[in-house]
């Protein structure tokens, strides 16, 4: 009787939990009377806990991978960081534009300011957001124009809709602070206080410094979708803000890091401790370039490894 | 990312998206632990383990969700850390010799064992057994990830993984006198 269990898909019911009540009291009577099938059984059940913990263990291991320091400060509250976070963008690019800086690391630096015609970034749209469009004049007077006049027809084609309560809720906080721009959350989990998710808007008058380690945010705002093919093993395309990357990136967790420079957001791809250029407007499949300039790479790892 | 594209990334075992949840709802699910009185990293470990659990359910189709994930996690998470609390005060309140003298060092053992044969296994079967018996895929999916041509031949290595693995176990078992 046990060798004909051994390695049945009956026996692979019983461990999963999967058979009728019925079934699994008489297999464990019969396993009771049968001392051998018994012996078998506990043999079996302790295989069977013991890949269920490989299995756990694989998976923390990846978690544990994941780096947690710059992440969560701006999860689930994205509006406001984001809009904190775009006026960072503009400004240290203003600041840029100002003092003539050719340095990456100028553009990591710079004084926060939360101003009232604040721009948002690409992101901002990835989020779902819904973003009050600054008046003409307004956007006239921001310092990166262009920029923020093409932004403005994306965003408005991107708006979601969302629940009358919640925009009455996102205008009593606007109102409250005036600095930051209208914007609502549908993405947010309302079955939590604000004390509950851990987070103090004060945050966002913070020290420029701490303001653009977030600018390495959770996957720059990209979908990104893996496609494992036979020819491009190493490669990627940007279709519609929309990665697709070619290649095993399955079993070792990779990081997508924006970077702001002058002529706009820039990303990049962090995988096995290397650093590979994605140009936004790459609809070709393209392979994967690792990055040699030294400067940028000093840059990439410290925003990369920043705690 | 909306719970949906999750779920159905999950369910097709896309690890990618149990990353994704994990920096989402990092800061806040820790954050309850943490003002329940934990610390950091059993706050982490919290998280984690919840995480997982979600993740097993929805692979092996257990899991039909009536609330958003955060409110899932949110739920996982409580209970874990209240189980957690419950075990440290068991702890405490627990004589140490009464534990010591329930200690059971043999089953300690062979996990041990069967830890060590699972690790000896190759990759391929390692993958296999786990996303068959924990995530409980079907042999459709595990030949789908794993690149097999077939359905059969999934069925085929899984069987003869398997059977390695318990003979890699009672090899052990036999030198070290558990199957006597």
């Amino acid at each position: 009787m046990a060798n004909n269990i051994i390695h049945s898909e009956f026996l692979d019911r019983y461990l999963k939990n999967k058979l009728s009540e019925a079934e699994r009291m008489a297999f464990e009577e019969k396993a009771r009377q049968d001392p051998l099938l018994g012996s078998e059984l506990n043999f079996q059940k302790d295989i069977y806990k013991a890949l269920g913990e490989a299995r756990k263990n694989a998976l923390k291991s990846r978690l544990n991978q994941i780096p947690v320091n710059e992440i969560g400060w701006y999860n689930g509250y994205s509006i406001k960081i984001a809009a904190a976070v775009s006026s960072v963008l503009i400004l240290a690019t203003g600041t840029y534009f100002y003092f003539n800086h050719t340095a990456e690391e100028d553009l990591l630096s710079g004084v926060v300011n939360i101003e009232s015609n604040i721009t948002p970034d690409d992101h901002l749209h990835q989020e779902n957001l819904s973003v009050p469009v600054p008046k003409k004049d307004e956007l006239e007077q921001a310092t990166v124009e262009t920029f923020a006049v093409e932004k403005k027809k994306n965003i408005q084609n991107e708006i979601v809709t969302i629940p009358a309560e919640k925009k009455t809720e996102a205008g009593e906080k606007n109102n409250s602070k005036a600095l930051l721009p209208d914007i609502t959350r549908p993405e947010l989990v309302t079955d939590f206080e604000e004390e509950t998710q851990g987070v103090n808007y004060k945050d966002f008058e913070i020290p420029a410094e701490k303001m653009m380690e977030h600018t390495l945010y959770e996957n720059a705002g990209l979908d990104v979708e893996n496609i494992v093919h036979h020819q491009y093993n190493f490669h990627y395309q940007m279709i519609e803000h929309k990665l697709y990357l070619y290649g095993n990136f399955q079993d070792t967790p990779y990081k997508i890091i924006a970077l702001n420079f002058d002529e706009g957001k820039k990303l990049f791809l962090e995988y096995n401790e290397h650093f590979y250029r994605l140009n936004n407007k790459q609809q070709e499949i393209a392979s994967l370039q690792a990055i040699e300039d030294s400067v940028l790479l000093k840059e990439l790892k410290k925003i990369s490894t920043k705690k | 990312m909306k719970d949906s594209d999750v779920l159905e990334r999950i369910s097709r075992g896309d690890e990618r998206a149990l990353d994704d949840l994990y920096r989402k709802y990092y800061k806040m699910m820790t954050g309850i632990i943490i003002k329940n009185n934990g610390t950091e990293e059993e706050a982490k470990d919290i998280y984690q383990d919840a995480l997982i659990v979600f993740w097993q359910k929805v692979i092996s189709n257990q899991l039909v969700l009536t609330s958003k994930i955060s409110t899932y996690l949110y739920s996982v998470c409580l209970n874990l850390w209240r189980k957690e609390l419950d075990r440290k005060s068991r702890e405490t309140n627990d004589d140490q010799d009464f534990d010591f003298a329930y200690f059971d060092e043999d089953t300690k053992e062979r996990e041990a064992i069967i830890r060590e044969c699972i690790n000896q296994l190759g990759d391929t079967c390692k993958k296999i057994l786990m996303y068959y018996y924990f995530d409980d895929m079907s042999m459709q999916d595990i030949a789908e990830k794993l690149g097999f041509s077939s359905v059969d031949t999934a069925k085929t290595k899984k069987y003869k993984c398997k059977k390695r693995l318990d003979s890699l176990v009672r090899a052990k078992y036999s030198a070290s006198d558990f199957l006597d």
